[in-house]
């Protein structure tokens, strides 16, 4: 069975960078968030553009 | 390995029998979920019950065989958080207390997402790819911004590097990106699912 990668779990949930974009771009707007979080989803690095 | 790779492995742990794997699948998702709610409903103890009832009702539907695994758990967790928001503030409304606009979830529209068909999934796929196009209409600076981010998965301080500009620079023009893209959005009535 394929083990999970744990640095890739703790350092996409604690990193600095997502802090960044908490505190300066998301700024607390929910709509945002979720717009954050469906262009993770949707624009991922292996996918063409 | 990414984080939608990880995300199938501990599904598929936890649907071969391995009931620890649902715990993990939550945790990596718990702050994302949690700090969600509470940008919605404003107060920590009414977002902690609906943190709860959000997984209790991820994992119901994976239980009864209901989730359709495209690789988007978050995006999927999140509009179950959404759907659990809004049945909140419904029901608040009818003290009169707050009204969904207050909410401040545009995006998602104000009604309760269903639970994804196959129809539903190329309606999905198709808002996608208008969300790809509005990106195309962002000025160049901005898009560069959320082209090495998300689609490079650049941190901001590479891209800072890589543009010649500040940090802060970076992060202002990913808000403003952020902002215009949800302008967009809502001018042409898309309803991100």
């Amino acid at each position: 069975m394929e083990d999970i990668d744990k640095n890739e779990v703790s350092d996409s949930a604690n990193s600095e960078d997502d802090e960044l974009m908490l505190k300066e771009v998301i700024r607390d707007e929910a709509d945002l968030y979720y717009l954050h979080h469906y262009l993770s989803d949707v624009l991922r690095p292996a996918d063409d553009f | 390995m990414n984080v939608q790779s990880n995300d199938r492995v501990l599904l598929s742990r936890y649907l071969s029998g391995d009931r620890s794997a649902i715990s993990q699948l939550i945790e990596r998702h718990s702050r994302r979920v949690r700090d969600y709610i509470r940008m919605l409903v404003k107060d920590r103890d009414v977002a902690e019950d609906i943190f709860q009832e959000t997984f209790i009702k991820a994992v119901r539907v994976i239980d009864e065989g209901r989730y359709c695994d495209n690789g988007k758990f978050l995006s999927w967790i999140l509009r179950i958080a959404h759907n659990q928001v809004i049945d909140h503030f419904r029901a608040r409304r009818q003290d009169k207390s707050v009204t969904e606009a207050e909410a401040g979830y545009d995006l998602l529209g104000s009604l309760r997402l269903a639970e994804k068909t196959v129809e539903d999934e190329i309606v999905s796929r198709q808002i996608e790819s208008d969300v790809r196009m509005l990106i195309e209409m962002l000025p160049p600076e901005q898009r560069e911004v959320v082209m090495m981010r998300y689609f490079g998965g650049q941190s901001f301080k590479e891209i800072a590097e890589q543009t010649g500009v500040s940090i802060n620079t970076a992060l202002g023009r990913m808000r403003y990106a952020l902002i215009n893209l949800r302008r967009m959005i809502k001018e042409k009535n898309l309803v991100l699912c």
